[in-house]
C-alpha cells in the first residue's frame, strides 16, 4: 500500500473527511482496521465522532504527523503541556469532553493524555466549591457528610502539606 | 491500559465491527448525566447544547494525573458524593496517595512514584491478587454506579492489608461514635484469625459488611474461606495490624494474668502495675495521651477518647501470647464473657484520620524502631570514630 494513500472517513452526522494514511495510523484504531482488512474502498464510518470534533483530531493527528515520539509511551504524565498543545486545547468544556470520549474512541493516546491533563488542570488548585462550578457539579452531600469529608480529607491533605 | 479502562475489549471488538460495515451502528459513547456540564458538540455555534458528561473511567484517569498531588485528591473528594467514591473506592488511587505521602511528607525531595508504569504495574499485582482472592467478594471499579448512593463503606483499599481499617462505619458510610459491644465482638474475632494474611483478606470486602461477615455465630462461609486460604504478602510489608500492636498484647497480657484469678476482685496495684508496664513501654515513644481507668469485676475498660476501638475478648488470651499477630490463634467462643478492652492506643495509630496522616505516622514510628535496631547492631560506630577522630583534631588544634 502507498504511504501516499488516503482515507476517507464519516462522521455521526455523515460529513466524509479525506486524510493520509500517515495521519489515520495515529489512531490505534484506524491503523489495526486497515492493516487488518486492507483497503476497503468506501468511506470508514465514525459513528462516535461528530463533524467538528473530528475536525480537531485530525487536526491534532496533522500537526503531531512528523512526531516520532507520537506513538511512544510517555510515561511521565505530569509533564508540561506543549505550547501548541495548551492553544488546542482551549476549547469549551463540551467540546474537551467530546475530544477525550473521541480520543478513547479513536484511540489516540497522546490526546487522550492531553485531554486528561487538561481537565486535571482545570480542577488543580480549586476548591471544592469552584470544582463544582468548574464543572457544574451538584453537592450531593447532606451537611454532615460535608462536614466529615472535609474533616476526614480536606484538613489533613490540604493543610497539612 | 488507558483506552481498555473504557472501552473493553469486547467493545472494541464491536465498534472494529461496525466500522467495517458487519454490524448496525449503534451509538457506544456513554453519557453520564448525573452531574451535568453543557457543552457544545458543535464548536462555535453554541445554539445547541447538549449534556455531556465523562465516564467514570476518565474521571479515575483525571484523577491519577491528579494525585501527584494529595491536596488535590482531598479537594476532589470534597465535590460530590461521585467523586468521593470514585477515588475512596479506588485501591490504585489509595496506594498512590499512600505512597506519596510518604514521599511528600517524611522523605522530602524524593521524587514522586507517579508514573502510568507504576501505576500499571500495581493494577497488575491488583489483578494477580484479585484472582488469588477471588473467594472476596469484588469491590473495586464499582465506584462510578454508586453515583448517587450513600458514602462508600471503609473497605480494605490495598491488598497488602498494610492499612486494613476496622469498620466503624454506618450503613451509609459515615463513622460510627463509640465502639458498641456488637462492634467490640468481631474485632476480637478479628483479631483471633488465624494469620494476618487471612485478615487482610477477609477485608477485602467493604467495611461492615466484612465486619458482619466475621460474626462469631455467622453462617457466613466467609469466615470459612479466609481462614482457608491465606494470601502471600510481600516480605517487608508486613507491619502490624492496626488492632493489635505489641503494647496492646502486653497489656492484655498482664490484664489476662490478673483475669486468671477471676473470682477475686482485683488489687488496685496490680492494675498499677499492669499500666506501669504498659506506660513505660510507650514512654520510649513519642506518643503520649491521657487515660482514665475503669475497671470492674469483669469489665476491664482503658478509655481513650481518640482512640481505636479495638477490642480484644479476654478469653481468646492464652497466657503465653504469640509475639506475632499473625500466630495469635483463635479461640472465640459464644459462651465466654466478652470483656470489652477499649485499649490506650496512641493516637497516632488511629485509624479514622486520613491514609495520609495515618501513614505517615506509620512510617515515623517504624523508622525509629529501625533506627534502634541500627544503633543495636552498630552501624553507628563509624560514625562515632569519625565523630571521636574529628574531636581529637579539635582538642589537638587548640592545644
Amino acid at each position: 500500500m502507498s504511504a501516499h494513500s488516503q482515507i476517507l472517513l464519516t462522521s455521526s452526522e455523515g460529513t466524509e473527511f479525506l486524510i493520509d494514511r500517515d495521519i489515520a495510523d495515529k489512531s490505534m484504531l484506524l491503523k489495526c482496521m486497515l492493516e487488518d482488512i486492507g483497503e476497503i474502498g468506501q468511506a470508514v464510518p465514525l459513528p462516535n465522532v461528530s463533524g467538528p470534533i473530528l475536525t480537531k483530531v485530525i487536526e491534532y493527528c496533522t500537526h503531531h504527523r512528523d512526531d516520532p515520539n507520537f506513538l511512544s509511551a510517555n510515561d511521565d504524565v505530569t509533564a508540561d503541556i506543549d505550547e501548541w498543545d495548551l492553544e488546542y486545547c482551549k476549547v469549551d468544556q463540551g467540546t474537551l469532553y467530546e475530544l477525550i470520549l473521541a480520543a478513547n474512541y479513536l484511540d489516540i493516546k497522546p490526546l487522550m493524555d492531553l485531554t486528561c491533563k487538561t481537565v486535571a488542570n482545570m480542577i488543580k488548585a480549586k476548591s471544592p466549591e469552584e470544582i463544582r462550578k468548574t464543572f457544574n457539579i451538584t453537592n450531593d452531600f447532606t451537611p454532615e457528610e460535608e462536614d466529615q469529608v472535609r474533616r476526614e480529607n480536606g484538613k489533613d491533605w490540604v493543610d497539612e502539606h | 491500559m488507558q483506552r481498555q479502562l473504557i472501552y473493553s475489549q469486547q467493545q472494541r471488538h464491536q465498534q472494529f465491527l461496525r466500522c467495517s460495515g458487519q454490524l448496525s451502528f449503534t451509538t457506544a459513547v456513554a453519557h453520564n448525566g448525573k452531574s451535568k456540564a453543557t457543552g457544545a458538540g458543535d464548536i462555535g455555534n453554541g445554539k445547541e447544547s447538549r449534556i455531556v458528561d465523562l465516564v467514570d473511567d476518565v474521571w479515575r484517569l483525571v484523577f491519577y494525573i491528579l494525585a501527584c498531588d494529595c491536596k488535590d485528591l482531598g479537594r476532589a473528594m470534597q465535590v460530590s458524593r461521585r467523586f468521593h467514591n470514585l477515588i475512596a473506592n479506588d485501591a490504585l488511587l489509595w496506594r498512590l496517595t499512600y505512597k506519596l505521602t510518604i514521599s511528600g511528607s517524611i522523605f522530602a525531595g524524593q521524587k514522586p512514584l507517579l508514573s502510568p508504569t507504576w501505576i500499571r504495574e500495581q493494577q497488575q499485582a491488583g489483578q494477580e491478587m484479585s484472582g488469588l482472592s477471588s473467594l472476596s467478594a469484588p469491590h473495586q471499579g464499582q465506584s462510578g454506579s454508586t453515583s448517587n448512593q450513600a458514602l462508600p463503606h471503609t473497605i480494605d483499599r490495598n491488598e497488602d492489608g498494610l492499612d486494613s481499617m476496622p469498620s466503624n462505619r454506618d450503613e451509609h458510610g459515615m463513622r460510627k461514635g463509640p465502639i458498641d459491644h456488637r462492634e467490640a465482638e468481631s474485632s476480637s474475632v478479628l483479631c483471633g484469625l488465624p494469620t494476618l494474611s487471612a485478615l487482610a483478606t477477609s477485608r477485602l470486602q467493604p467495611g461492615s459488611q466484612s465486619a458482619g461477615a466475621l460474626q462469631p455465630n455467622s453462617s457466613n462461609p466467609n469466615v470459612a474461606r479466609t481462614s482457608a486460604v491465606p494470601v502471600t504478602m510481600a516480605p517487608g510489608l508486613q507491619m502490624p495490624s492496626p488492632l493489635v500492636l505489641p503494647h496492646h498484647r502486653r497489656l492484655a497480657h498482664s490484664v489476662t494474668g490478673m483475669n486468671t484469678s477471676s473470682a477475686q476482685p482485683i488489687a488496685p496495684v496490680q492494675i498499677a502495675n499492669a499500666f506501669s508496664s504498659h506506660t513505660s513501654y510507650l514512654s520510649g515513644t513519642s506518643s503520649t495521651s491521657s487515660s482514665s481507668i475503669n475497671l470492674g469485676p469483669t469489665t476491664t475498660t482503658t478509655r481513650t477518647p481518640a482512640s481505636t476501638p479495638a477490642t480484644l475478648s479476654m478469653s481468646t488470651f492464652p497466657s503465653t501470647l504469640s509475639s506475632s499477630v499473625s500466630q495469635v490463634t483463635s479461640s472465640s467462643s459464644s459462651t465466654a464473657s466478652i470483656r470489652v478492652i477499649q485499649h490506650h492506643i496512641p493516637s497516632t495509630t488511629l485509624m479514622h484520620h486520613s491514609p495520609a496522616v495515618y501513614w505517615k505516622h506509620q512510617v515515623v514510628e517504624w523508622l525509629e524502631q529501625e533506627k534502634l535496631r541500627c544503633l543495636r547492631l552498630g552501624l553507628f560506630w563509624g560514625f562515632n570514630a569519625a565523630a571521636s577522630r574529628a574531636h581529637g583534631r579539635k582538642n589537638n588544634s587548640a592545644r
